[in-house]
């Protein structure tokens, strides 16, 4: 080694003062947290996911493993009851009663308790939105990815680029929501098929994103130089290309989330979706619309949750993309 | 063909390097025509020397310091590196003669991975290349960022925290790291502060001392060049006007180009009268550029052959390895 040695003392010695010309570390990531936390209502909308979540968690938990809230319970000397009714009705077995009494949030047209049903479709929404979304996103990443780094590779006639753009020029002209309605009768109507087909048709706008910033970070100096320094296309691509793209992938993923979600629920609403006897906020909804005048929370309460989570999740992803813009950022 | 015994002293010799960039027009993105950001350029650099490369802006020099580094594939020519044709080689030839020449970009700002640490910057390279790792690496990154003159705890902040002149030690210390025999300086210390260029400038010429480093020093600062270059070459538009020692150009320029950029250079000492040439209109683009000598547009000495033939080589004498300088007034 050709380097002189360290200077005894220099960064070891107890005591000695760290920084003392530049401000504390701060990493980028816990910027972006300070920035985000400075935007009221995308917290706010983070509050209302991190419920979600717990919600959707404790829903799966509490519906099928360890069973306190039954979704499928029918009783029918009981239905229509409006929320926080107690269940009294002598011709009720006991052990088909709602956990504490209480229907907190009322019973259906079936006597199911409408609260233990929200809860199982929390579950199922939540779990479509991020499958699927997280099929999107490997697609687009993979896809837009591909495009902006091998573009310039020819396949015969054409670019990589040409090829990939093109194809998602073509999926990008179907009206999404109705050929995900053309695939879904023809395929059996399972939650999985949901997922899939949600994400299959839900890439395009992430491989443009990546596409767009790979193509800007390729002529970044810190690109080149880690060519330069002789790291493989591998290592430049994830570890200098990647972590820098994220960004708006992850914002657009958010808002993808909350779409995918819509999605869902329209198809329930619709019929194609998850079909009974699991319930999700979307065929709720569905069965409720018929007593909106006779029984409102049926229709309002699986409404009211489709509206709150697909407004949080928007609003945090507005507050994701204010607070990674690096035009907020000091230098 | 020189005789071989010329250039086996030297450790870079670039032969006939030309870039050609397509101009592609129409709906087939034909090309329709090809800009010669370098055409035809040739020079060699000795172990432990300076090169310094002197033109204005778009002249071609960035080009052929990333052409050298097969950052950009050239058009034509060769650059014999020790030897070895560094245009001739795969891509994992290419990727093990990188630990033997580097680069120091312009931008302190763009050059390095916003979200990497400083320690993982330096250390890349070392990784990449497998020289070292754990305890070992750590070690030898605080050894570099001791020796670029910064603290060694200074490695778990990221890039956005140091000023533009410890960001280009960061970048210094990145390019030191696999023990190179030549670095690339792009416009190194365009970017910065008149003093922080001097303490930059003194760093490079204390590594260059302590580890025979040679050095291609691209920029258009002709005070640079004079505290650095061993030999230097002018150009304009994709070729070179003229080649010699430092102190034979700066004492006795030959080239009317040269004589133009001396005069238009200042100097910190009012009582010196200086003769001003100055050039009039623009650098002509290169897409067209003028036929015959390049810079019959703008030479105060144009005669009726520059419109019309490219001027030879001519070598005139001079202390320290002679003096070429492509212009007809000295045929």
């Amino acid at each position: 080694m050709r380097q002189p040695p360290m200077p005894r003392g220099h960064a070891g010695a107890p005591g000695a003062r760290r920084g003392d010309d530049l401000p504390p570390p701060e990493t980028l990531w816990r910027e972006s947290w300070r920035l985000f936390k400075r935007d009221r209502l995308a917290v706010l909308g983070a509050c209302v996911l991190a419920l979600l979540l717990v919600a959707a968690l404790s829903g799966k938990a509490l519906t099928e493993w360890v069973v306190v809230f039954d979704p499928a319970v029918v009783r029918l000397p009981e239905k229509f009851l409006p929320p926080l009714s107690f269940s009294s009705n002598a011709a009720v077995p006991p052990h088909d009663r709602p956990f504490g009494g209480v229907y907190l949030l009322g019973t259906d047209e079936l006597g199911r308790d409408v609260f233990a049903r929200m809860l199982q479709g929390s579950f199922v929404s939540l779990s479509i939105g991020f499958i699927a979304v997280g099929i999107a996103l490997a697609l687009g990443v993979v896809l837009g990815g591909l495009s902006g780094f091998y573009g310039n590779v020819k396949l015969g006639v054409v670019t990589v680029d040409t090829l990939i753009m093109r194809f998602t020029d073509v999926m990008l002209c179907f009206p999404t929501f109705f050929l995900i309605l053309t695939v879904v009768a023809l395929l059996p109507p399972s939650i999985y098929n949901i997922m899939v087909v949600i994400g299959l048709t839900g890439w395009m706008g992430t491989a443009r994103f990546v596409r767009a910033e790979f193509l800007a970070l390729r002529k970044q100096d810190f690109v080149l130089a880690a060519t330069a320094i002789g790291a493989p296309d591998r290592r430049v691509i994830f570890s200098h290309m990647v972590p820098n793209a994220m960004a708006p992938v992850l914002v657009s993923a958010t808002i993808g989330v909350a779409t995918a979600i819509l999605t869902e629920s329209g198809l329930s609403f619709l019929g194609f979706g998850v079909q009974p006897p699991f319930a999700t906020w979307g065929n709720i909804l569905a069965d409720g619309k018929g007593f909106i005048f006779d029984a409102p929370w049926l229709f309002f309460i699986p409404g009211f949750a489709i509206v709150m989570v697909v407004l949080a999740f928007n609003l945090v992803g507005e507050g994701l993309r204010e607070s990674l813009n690096p035009k907020l950022r000091k230098r | 063909m020189e005789p071989i015994a010329t250039h086996t002293r030297s450790l870079l010799d670039v032969r006939h390097l030309k870039k050609y960039f397509p101009v592609r027009s129409g709906l087939l993105a034909n090309v329709s025509a090809w800009v010669k950001a370098v055409d035809d350029v040739t020079f060699d650099i000795k172990p432990g020397e300076t090169f310094g490369l002197v033109g204005e802006s778009g002249c071609g020099k960035t080009t052929v310091g990333r052409t050298i580094l097969r950052l950009m594939e050239p058009t034509g020519g060769e650059a014999l590196f020790e030897g070895d044709n560094v245009f001739a080689m795969d891509a994992g030839t290419l990727r093990a003669a990188r630990r033997r020449m580097q680069m120091v970009f312009q931008d302190p700002y763009g050059s390095l991975n916003p979200r990497m640490t400083v320690s993982a910057i330096v250390g890349e390279p070392l990784k990449v290349h497998k020289l070292a790792g754990g305890p070992e690496l750590a070690e030898r990154v605080s050894q570099l960022l001791h020796r670029v003159g910064l603290r060694p705890d200074q490695g778990s902040r990221y890039p956005h925290e140091f000023s533009g002149g410890q960001r280009q030690r960061i970048g210094i210390a990145r390019a030191l790291a696999l023990n190179p025999k030549f670095i690339v300086c792009d416009e190194a210390v365009s970017a910065l502060d008149v003093s922080i260029q001097a303490q930059i400038l003194n760093l490079l010429k204390d590594l260059q001392d302590e580890y025979r480093l040679s050095y291609l020093f691209i920029t258009h600062d002709l005070n640079v060049v004079r505290y650095l270059a061993h030999q230097l070459a002018v150009m304009y538009l994709g070729k070179f006007a003229e080649m010699a020692s430092s102190d034979v150009i700066f004492s006795n320029p030959k080239h009317p180009y040269t004589q133009a950029l001396l005069s238009a250079n200042p100097v910190p000492d009012p009582a010196v009268k200086r003769e001003r040439i100055l050039l009039a209109g623009d650098v002509p683009t290169p897409l067209n550029p003028p036929s015959g000598c390049r810079f019959h547009t703008r030479c105060p000495h144009v005669m009726d052959q520059c419109r019309t033939v490219e001027p030879p080589l001519i070598h005139l004498d001079a202390p320290d390895g002679g003096h070429k300088v492509w212009c007809h007034l000295y045929a």
